[in-house]
């Protein structure tokens, strides 16, 4: 209806309809708390009302950021991506005057906007899946991904933000095409609790449909009435009722036609055959059990369910299971979505005593809060889900405009204009900006619930084009915005701003998650990563993403020594920089790819400076593994790296090196070239080495160890016949930093049957420095994917100005 | 997730915004460090409200519930009425029959006398130092709500642990090592992860999970070797970053974001080092090693001497996967394989601790999630597998106790009934183990709140009390 009425207003030309717009209507109890009062519309514009705040302060705004940090900038809240070369010079030099709205209309009709937006909508909505430590198998949620892709559909569709809440909140009420049923998970995605209780999901609820929406925090009211706020358990059990009148069916409706791909086939003959294994088990036990028409239905009729035993029924579940898991882990599986659907008859509350589900009190309507409605108006459909999903965004609802309104702003300009995005109730103050915060709601309503409007006429305003360069120190933490806010990248958006420059990163939209810390690493957007409940991965827990137990209206930004461990020795990271630099084999290629810019003369300079000592390390630690020709003293590296052993390019013997190789135990010598295992001192000092020599064949003629320097001194020599084995023992041996030791294993002019077990120990009066089994290394990363790392990690790459 | 920091009063920050406009800071920069340099991230140490006892925490968890009257609180009544039906009668989580005395003998020791059966005669040799909780109680007799209320404070809702909120009033002394460390040897207890939540608080104040299982100290923290270079290789790798992060910032005005995060590479670099050898029991000389003993107790309860040494702010050593302690049945052969596994090593921590001087502001706390039966268990399918020889859960009354801290020494506190199965005289509910927890480390349970959600919150929740008689 309001929209209507500003539609109309529009037409009849009045600016806007801000003249017009109905005038504050107060809620009498509890008085004047400022959120209570309806949006007062003014005539004067964003920058107005931010510039008009600053002159009061005293403030000087800081200038327009220059184009290049604006392109940034914009790529980074639209889409959580950065610009590539091409886009970057494209914006740098497109000459039209409202180039940046442009460049936002550009970036809206992306896919990349839906799957960062949507991003920010599921910290709201809590989504995992799997249910959570507290559920006996932290069991998946299969289907989780068919509402997380919804809501991607939803903001790349445009998709008002009132329809947007009416159909996660009631999509099953309304007439929706099958797919939009898919919304519905934004009630059933939440936690589950021991022992299945229901009056605790039932909260969970309430708790994500109140405070993700209107900011306010109604499960505070279970045991007894708000503290703070004008809420009575009353109302609690009022909206009880609605949630407790619909449940979610065992058997979730499919959204989709099954796809007629081979592989989907093949999957579907394959789920059928496991399915029957549980249907011919319950048979075996209940003879008289007839199998229903869907082969995954599984809801025994009772009069079966009471004939099963303990033991069959255990059986029982465990194959229901294989078979929900084998559903789970396939993307061929149809999708279907995680809908509440109504009670044949809605459910009629009683209060709980202290929140205590046994202590059942005075029966209450279903109904809205208190707060907002007529004393007698009560929910009379059904459940009253669709009546209530309504009444979060009438006329008479002066809170879900603003709450999503200041959520906007906070991802567009790094901070809220309310600091608890998540309870705008009496015990939040009026904030500084709040003539602006109306001013927004009020231009979301106006322009038919529009995210994608209220964005742009943010991001187009001067104000949100300031550079975050300027020091204001009478206001640190820029509540005025004279200056933009310097962003860090959150989780999502640094890897996949690494994904994309490595240019790994994946194109495809939604589907089944994949597993974050799984290698090989998927190069699909962090959005599609699985989130399993109370068991995140590292990279989740260590970079602030949500736990996913409740609603997080705003995340928290740490720096922690863990985060550096992870991009420093996480093998994800060094397998982006391997491609940077296969990709970008030079200095400049690599600074452009990363960075989008070319090296200065200095960086250029000191990073020549280190690849050049960079290059001198070929493995991963402190030893190198080679051969050298028989009366010849130059070390030659073994070419390649597989599966734990350095050897020839090609699989043993190689045609050119033979069984020349060497693994952490030992290795195998050639009868020209002698295996050599070479260890480079860090510091100058005096070390001992020890280890025990073996040749391990009993065939051949044994083999000689031999510990020299490069320049050919002989620090010792054992003679072995095979399968000898010998105690091997330098003392006292002086080392330069940089120097070499080499531990040779000389075949003796006959390599048949010459593999030998050897791995040295070297230490000083300190203790050990080095033992060759356990420090045994691989390739290392390679002077250009070091460099393509360290701009990885850099805060240049990190922070968005 | 953070709306407001509050800590009450005590000169401390009033809320996060005053803590951010004290520090000249803007928001979302709570993880960083002052103009001083000094860092300022979540788990930089802090002042507690008064001057606390104890400065770290180490919660030895024997879970699955150790049976009081085995153990800790002798009951000669109870050897009386052995095979015979008792007059008391509770409702148990699954029937039970008639008492079963303990089969274990108690032995006075130290100069306080204090009675401690058979089971742990190593940990009896400190004696004198420990306070010992006969009249604890918790709400109902299951695992995971019983985990959750000792753990989290509440039972059923999703709160941060008691680990979690030390660390979030303290902060931890040694910024090259997580705050808060869970160690649990082969897998998860039950309610895993759980158990070390944070909850609402931010997630820096999780528990950082430990298999010490794995005996390779430098597997035991994710990420914290390097494996694609050699360390020096490493190191200059760093110098580069920060050569170009320091540009970075030159080109801009002071921002303390910048500098933190230029500075959580150095301390990671160090991390690296200082993590594997404080894991690295093998550093430890000979003779202590073997006071603790060559087993996976004795390298868990090492490590714990070894990271509260180091400033670990609190450390929660689990003694199995699952719930070991969990003895429906072959009470008297599991009791005594399980306190055999860990006596030894619980034994030498105390000692050692205290030969250190370290046992004075180290709070230990030994203790399951609840405790047992006095009577017998029936047989009841899947179970006890028919064996009439163990003791069903018991949360009426159980027995802790902490040593270290602050707390008196060689004291016994409250007392269940003849039988020992509820808790009676003094009764010590977990909310008010907590309450007293807290009061030793500095911290009125009522005034350290966070502000979440519309409201504060604390971790005995509208509950709670100090009991002053086990302080010192």
């Amino acid at each position: 209806m309001r929209v209507l009425f500003f539609i109309i207003l529009a037409l009849v030309g009045t600016s806007r309809g801000f003249e017009n717009s109905p005038s504050p209507k107060k809620i009498a109890e509890p008085g004047e708390h400022w959120a209570f009062q309806m949006p007062v519309a003014t005539s004067r514009s964003l920058d107005e009302l931010i510039n008009g705040n600053l002159e009061k302060a005293k403030l000087s705004p800081s200038p327009q950021a220059s184009r290049e940090v604006l392109i940034r900038r914009t790529f980074h809240v639209l889409t959580g991506l950065l610009p590539t070369p091409d886009e970057r010079s494209k914006w740098l030099a497109d000459p039209r005057p409202g180039w940046l709205g442009h460049l936002t209309d550009d970036l809206l009709a992306r896919p990349a906007f839906g799957e960062r937006w949507a991003r920010h909508w599921l910290d709201v909505a809590r989504y995992a899946d799997s249910k959570g430590a507290a559920s006996s198998e932290n069991e998946d949620y299969p289907y989780a991904y068919t509402y997380r892709d919804w809501v991607i559909r939803a903001f790349n569709q445009s998709l008002p933000y009132d329809q947007f809440l009416h159909r996660q909140i009631a999509a099953d009420l309304m007439d929706l095409p099958r797919e939009e049923l898919a919304a519905l998970g934004f009630l059933t995605v939440g936690r589950a609790y021991q022992g299945g209780q229901n009056h605790l999901v039932i909260g969970d609820r309430i708790d994500v449909a109140t405070r993700a929406t209107m900011g306010m925090t109604v499960a505070c009211a279970r045991c007894h009435d708000h503290k703070t706020d004008p809420i009575p358990t009353a109302d609690y059990y009022a909206l009880y009722g609605v949630f407790n009148s619909s449940s979610v069916p065992r058997e979730l409706p499919v959204i989709a036609e099954p796809s007629q791909d081979p592989a989907a086939i093949a999957y579907r003959a394959e789920l059928e055959k496991k399915a029957q294994i549980v249907h011919d088990h319950v048979k075996n036990c209940v003879p008289e059990y007839k199998p229903p028409g869907d082969y995954l239905n599984f809801n025994l009729p009772g009069e079966i369910n009471n004939k099963v035993n303990q033991t069959q029924r255990l059986k029982f579940r465990q194959l229901v299971g294989a078979v929900t898991k084998f559903q789970a882990s396939s993307p061929h599986a149809i999708p279907r979505a995680m809908i509440v659907q109504e009670k044949p008859k809605p459910f009629n509350p009683r209060i709980h005593e202290r929140g205590n589900p046994g202590a059942q009190s005075d029966p209450v309507p279903r109904a809205f809060l208190s707060l907002f409605r007529e004393k007698d108006e009560h929910f009379t459909q059904g459940s009253g889900r669709l009546e209530f999903a309504h009444r979060l965004t009438d006329d008479r609802n002066p809170l879900t405009a603003r709450v999503w309104a200041n959520r906007v702003w906070m991802h567009l300009t790094g901070t809220p204009l309310v600091d608890s995005p998540g309870d705008f109730g009496p015990q939040t103050p009026e904030p500084l900006q709040r003539a602006l915060l109306d001013h927004l709601a009020l231009f979301l309503q106006e322009n038919a619930w529009s995210t994608k409007a209220l964005i742009r006429h943010i991001v187009i305003s001067q104000t949100w084009q300031r550079s975050s360069l300027g020091t204001h120190e009478s206001d640190p933490a820029n509540h005025y915005y004279a200056r933009g806010n310097r962003q860090r990248k959150d989780l999502e958006a640094w890897r996949d701003s690494a994904l994309h420059v490595s240019g790994r990163l994946s194109d495809q939209i939604g589907g089944t998650p994949f597993k974050l810390d799984k290698p090989p690493y998927d190069p699909r957007r962090t959005i599609y990563g699985k989130v399993r409940r109370g068991f995140l991965p590292s990279i989740m827990r260590s970079f602030d993403f949500p736990g996913s137990e409740e609603a997080l209206m705003k995340r928290t930004t740490t720096t922690t020594p863990t985060q550096a461990l992870y991009l420093m020795n996480s093998p994800f990271l060094h397998g982006e920089a391997r491609a940077i630099a296969s990709n970008h084999p030079s200095l400049e290629g690599i600074y452009q790819a990363v960075l989008q810019r070319i090296p200065t003369p200095t960086e250029k300079e000191s990073a020549e400076t280190w690849l050049k000592n960079a290059r001198q390390s070929r493995t991963a630690g402190l030893w190198d593994y080679g051969y050298i020709f028989k009366n010849a003293l130059e070390f030659k590296s073994l070419p390649h790296f597989e599966q734990g052993t350095w050897r020839g390019m090609q699989p043993l013997p190689d045609k050119t090196l033979g069984w020349l190789s060497w693994n952490a135990n030992g290795g195998h010598s050639e009868s020209d070239k002698h295996a050599v295992l070479k260890w480079t001192a860090i510091e100058s000092g005096t070390v001992s080495l020890a280890g025990n020599f073996k040749a391990t064949q009993a065939q051949g003629n044994g083999l000689i160890a031999r510990i020299m320097r490069p320049s050919g001194e002989i620090l010792g020599e054992w003679t072995l016949e095979p399968t000898q084995g010998v105690p091997i023992k330098v003392d006292k041996v002086e080392v330069k930093a940089g120097g070499e030791i080499w531990f040779v294993a000389d075949s003796r002019g006959d390599a048949s049957f010459d593999s030998f077990q050897w791995a040295p120990r070297i230490s000083d009066d300190k203790g050990l420095i080095s033992n060759a089994k356990d420090d045994f290394a691989g390739p290392g990363l390679p002077p250009l994917a070091q460099l393509a790392q360290a701009l990885l990690l850099s805060n240049e790459f990190f922070y968005i100005d | 997730m953070s709306e407001h920091h509050h800590f009450g009063h005590g000169g401390f920050v009033k809320s996060r915004r005053e803590f951010l406009q004290r520090c000249g800071m803007g928001l979302g920069a709570l993880a960083v460090p002052s103009l001083s340099g000094q860092s300022i991230s979540p788990l930089s140490p802090r002042q507690p409200q008064t001057k606390g006892k104890a400065k770290a925490v180490i919660h030895l968890f024997m879970n699955g519930g150790p049976s009081q009257v085995d153990t800790f609180d002798p009951k000669p009544e109870l050897t009386k009425y052995h095979d015979k039906k008792i007059p008391l009668e509770l409702k148990t989580e699954r029937p039970t029959g008639v008492a079963l005395g303990s089969p274990f003998k108690f032995q006075k020791y130290g100069e306080s006398g204090l009675e401690v059966s058979e089971l742990f005669p190593n940990v009896a040799k400190s004696a004198d130092d420990l306070c010992v909780i006969r009249s604890m109680h918790a709400d109902v007799p299951n695992h995971e709500p019983s985990l959750l209320l000792m753990n989290c404070g509440d039972s059923r809702l999703s709160r941060p642990s008691v680990g979690s909120w030390v660390t979030y009033g303290l902060g931890t002394e040694n910024q090259n090592l997580p705050g808060f460390v869970s160690m649990c040897p082969g897998g998860l207890p039950i309610s895993r992860t759980q158990n070390w939540q944070s909850g609402f608080l931010p997630a820096a104040y999780q528990g950082t999970y430990v298999d010490t299982k794995t005996t390779d100290p430098r597997k035991l923290i994710e990420h914290v070797t390097p494996k694609h270079l050699p360390r020096h290789r490493q190191r200059e790798q760093l110098d580069f970053l920060r050569q170009l992060n320091e540009e970075h910032a030159k080109a801009r005005e002071y921002d303390s974001d910048l500098e933190a995060r230029l500075e959580s590479f150095e301390l990671a670099y160090r991390m690296q080092l200082e993590a594997t050898d404080a894991f690295d029991v093998t550093l430890e000389p000979q003779h202590i090693r073997d006071m603790y003993g060559d087993t996976l107790q004795g390298r868990q309860m090492l490590i714990t001497r070894r990271l509260v040494e180091r400033g670990v702010r609190f450390v929660q050593v689990w003694h199995g996967a699952g719930q070991p302690w969990d003895n429906h049945d072959d009470l008297e052969v599991n009791h005594r394989r399980l306190a055999k596994e860990c006596d030894q090593a619980i034994g030498a921590l105390l000692q050692d601790l205290k030969q250190r001087g370290m046992l004075d502001e180290t709070l230990v706390l030994w203790g399951g999630e609840f405790g047992r039966t006095p009577v017998v268990e029936m047989p009841k399918e899947g179970t006890n597998a028919g064996k009439i020889n163990g003791r069903d859960h018991n949360h009426y009354g159980f027995a802790t106790w902490m040593a270290g801290g602050g707390v008196k020494g060689g004291h016994v506190h409250g007392a269940t009934d003849d039988f020992g199965f509820a808790a009676v005289k003094d009764k010590v509910h977990v909310h008010d183990l907590h309450a007293t927890m807290l009061h030793l480390l500095g911290f009125n349970h009522e005034e350290l709140t966070y502000r979440y959600s519309g409201r504060d919150f604390r971790l005995t929740d509208v509950h709670g009390k100090v009991v002053e008689d086990l302080l010192a």
